[in-house]
This record gives structure tokens, sequence and C-alpha cells, in this order.
């Protein structure tokens, strides 16, 4: 379980979150929207180390994470996505989803030197590094520069990288947001997959429709706080919601 | 084709990245005071279109002429020069300077500084959000502030040709139409014309004049916006 307790940031002087306390149960998939400013990003960023709360914790389980770096809290199994992409344009689509698997032989200084050709660890990461990329509809671009995808295929390989990563908790920027509508089901059929394998999924949108066919949870946020949380059904259909976001 | 004089022609523009085209060969024209949307599937070349007209991905072949002058090839800074400004796809401001700051430079193309103040103010008035916030950092700003400030950035220049990719990404369901709203107020109180790609199709298509539907690098539309309102219609070119 990935949660936060009092969690407060402030951007000179403007408020991003305002003593946020969730928690997201193993397996859910819980969509967190809200207007524009209201702190979703700033939420998954703090979940994720990438921005230090001014005060609060979030935990991980039974782990305390509050101030650990983005890198070791991946390593505990908790990774996400954004919604600049941030993906290795240079490096081929293969290759940037290598990248992302943990515990490989040349993260290590004395093996990386002493390696000589492909380990067999690398060639099974790279046989599964084409399956991944299969599931995501990217097994005939594998070789492409990942800056060379189109917009929504950079945006699958983004998930493919979470995939990769093997965390069983996935934070998600938008992952439909500028993508056309026959790769956004795609990319919807994708997650469905994750959940059935049992992955807890969060993930910040803005297309309603993508928020009613995935997520089992909606946390609705305005101006730094949770102003609503249940099932979708209920939520989405809340008057004060409705007019002060859809 | 068009009545009204041209102020961008694409003819036979073939384009594409290492050995790859992306573009076969579209035609597209954008006339004056028009706003010209640009639609179709990820991958189909909309974005790759902005780029090179804009100088920033060489043709293959092909000719791009921006108010009757051919430009081929083009640099970014020549066109800003010319009142060509481009935003593109996905809130690239610069994180590490003040809103105020990122404004700054956006108008440092300009030589005559009363004409850069005019464009600071008219741009705050536009966004009166960025008007507030001139002394925070850009990377805090919410992903629609950052929008609006990278569409702000690009109307100091005063541009006569505004290229849009994806002003409505991140944003929420009530800005969306705000957003495509400022477009369309853009053209009418500044006269620019607008050649516009968007993933939100309905919305972009409702402030349109006319519009192009891409397909896997080709046109499989192209003709006024309205008469895409059908949903048969649309989803014979689209699909």
């Amino acid at each position: 379980m990935v949660s936060c307790v009092d969690v407060c940031k402030a951007f000179d002087g403007v408020v991003a979150l305002n003593r946020v306390s969730v928690s997201f149960a193993p397996g859910q998939v819980c969509a967190v929207i809200g207007p524009n400013g209201a702190g979703k990003t700033t939420l998954l960023n703090v979940l994720t180390g990438f921005v230090r709360p001014d005060s609060g914790r979030c935990m991980l389980g039974s782990t305390e994470i509050t101030g650990m770096t983005p890198n070791r809290i991946a390593s505990q199994g908790l990774t996400r996505t954004f919604q600049d992409l941030r993906l290795v344009r240079r490096l081929s689509v293969l290759e940037n989803v290598l990248l992302a698997f943990p515990h490989q032989d040349g993260e290590k200084l004395l093996r990386a030197l002493l390696r000589v050709g492909l380990s067999a660890q690398d060639a099974a990461l790279m046989t599964e590094a084409g399956e991944i990329l299969s599931t995501v509809s990217l097994g005939e671009s594998k070789q492409e520069s990942a800056g060379d995808l189109s917009y929504g295929q950079q945006k699958l390989l983004t998930i493919a990288f979470c995939i990769a990563s093997r965390a069983n908790t996935l934070l998600l920027d938008e992952p439909v947001s500028g993508v056309d509508p026959v790769t956004a089901e795609r990319v919807l059929q994708v997650l469905a997959d994750l959940r059935t394998q049992g992955k807890t999924l969060v993930f910040v949108e803005h297309d309603i429709s993508a928020v009613r066919q995935i997520a089992d949870r909606v946390l609705v946020m305005s101006q730094g706080s949770v102003i609503a949380d249940g099932l979708p059904q209920e939520v989405l259909g809340r008057p004060d919601i409705l007019e002060a976001y859809l | 084709m068009i009545a009204r004089e041209r102020i961008l022609s694409v003819a036979g523009l073939v384009v594409g990245y290492e050995k790859k085209p992306v573009l076969k060969g579209v035609n597209v024209e954008v006339g004056v005071g028009e706003i010209v949307a640009v639609v179709g599937h990820n991958g189909a070349g909309k974005s790759t279109l902005l780029k090179s007209i804009f100088g920033l991905l060489p043709a293959w072949s092909g000719e791009i002429v921006i108010k009757g002058v051919p430009r081929q090839p083009s640099r970014p800074a020549e066109l800003l020069r010319l009142g060509v400004a481009y935003v593109p796809q996905g809130n690239r401001v610069f994180g590490d300077l003040t809103v105020g700051e990122n404004l700054q430079v956006a108008s440092s193309v300009l030589s005559d500084q009363a004409v850069a103040k005019e464009g600071f103010d008219r741009a705050c008035d536009l966004f009166p959000i960025l008007g507030q916030r001139l002394q925070q950092r850009a990377s805090t700003l919410s992903g629609g502030e950052k929008q609006m400030l990278a569409l702000a950035g690009a109307l100091i220049t005063r541009p006569r040709l505004l290229l849009l990719d994806e002003p409505s990404l991140g944003l929420g369901p009530k800005l969306v139409g705000q957003a495509l709203e400022t477009v369309r107020e853009i053209r009418s109180s500044w006269q620019t014309s607008i050649l516009i790609v968007e993933q939100k199709v309905r919305d972009v298509l409702r402030i349109s004049d006319r519009a192009y539907v891409f397909r896997n690098g080709v046109i499989s539309y192209s003709g006024p916006a309205g008469d895409l309102a059908d949903d048969v219609k649309l989803k014979s070119v689209f699909l």
C-alpha cells in the first residue's frame, strides 16, 4: 500500500498540497482528477520522491519513503510516468526499455569492467524487452529512435518502462492525454491487463471517459486538497464536481 | 482551394526522420485570418508538418511559401522576425526562469522595446494568471499554466502566422474549451492566421474555418471544418 499523511507543499508561496492524506490499496485502480493547478502532479511527485514535502509523511507498505531519492523509491517497487515523458530520445525504443530493468549486471562497476560481450542476463532481458514492446504494440518499432516515435507511441513506451521496472505500484501522469482514440484504447487495454496482474495503478487524467472505463475509485483534488473520494459512479455524478471541473 | 490571400502554402512536402518518410507529399494552405485545423492519428505527420514549416526539420522535397516568398530552407529565428511563431507540444518553457523572465526571453526577439512592452502587457491581459505569477518559477506552474505561458510567449512577438501544436494538451475539460476560445479570440483581436494541430477533434473543428485530416503521412480530407461535424463523414476520413 502507498500512502501519505498530512502532506503539505508550497511553491514560491503558492500552496500545491494542503494537508493531503490518502492511501492506495494493492490492486486498486484509482484516478486522480481535478482542475489544472489542483496539485495532482505534485501529489505524484511527492509520493515518488521528485519533490520533498514541506511537512507530512509518505509510506510504501511499512517503509517510510519521505525524502528518499526517486531511484531508491523506484527500487522499492513504486514507479511512475511523466506528463513530459522523459525518454532517452537518441536511444532506440528497445534500448530505452532495457534501461528500466532493475538489478542488471552492468550496474556494478566491477562487473561492468569485467564483462565481455552479451551476458546471459543481457540476452534474456532483450527477449523480455521485445515481449513487453509487443504488449504495448511497439514490437515493430523497437529499432527506431525513441525521439522519432509519435507522441502516442512515446506514451506507450513510458508504460513499457513501468512494466520493465517490475514495480507493483504504477503512478501514471495523464496516460491518454494527447493520444488519438485508437491508441488511447490500446493504452487503456494495457492498463486493464496490468490490473489483472494485481498491479496498483494511480493515474492522473482529464479524459473522463478513460476514467469511467478503468478506474474503480476516483479522487478529486482542488486547490491542493482532496475534495471527493469514492466510486466513479458516485463521484462523477455529484453536481458540485460537475460544476467545478466538468 | 481557398479564395482569400494566402499567408502559407505548402506544396508536395516530403519530410521524415533518418530514412523514414513521415509526410509523403502533402499540400496545405492557410489564408490570411483563417484558423485551419490539422487532425489525425498519432504518427500521421501533424507535428512533423509544423516542425518543417518552422525550419526545425529540413524538407526532403516540396515547397514552403510564407507571405508569397519560398522559404526553403528556413531558419526559426528568421521566421520569428517575419512574424511566424510556433508553440510546440508539451509545455516547453524555461523551468528555472520565472514567468516574467520567460516572457522577457520571448520578447527579446523584438528590437523595438515599446512593441515588446505592449506584447508583454497584452499577453498578461489575455492570461491574467500569468500577470499574477510573474515572480514564480515556471517549473512550479501546473501543466495548464505552463501551456498558457508558452502561448503567451509566442503571442508577444505579434505573429501574423501562429503554428500551434496541441494547445489543449494536459488541460482539464473546462479549460479545453476556454483554450480554444482563446485561439479564436487571438484570431479576431490580433488578426493572426492560425494553423492548429489538435487531438480534441470536435473541439478544434468548432473553432476552425477549414480542416485537413492526415492519415499515414497523406491527406485523407481537406475542406470546410463544418463538413466534418457529421459523425459518419468524420469517421470515414479519420479511421
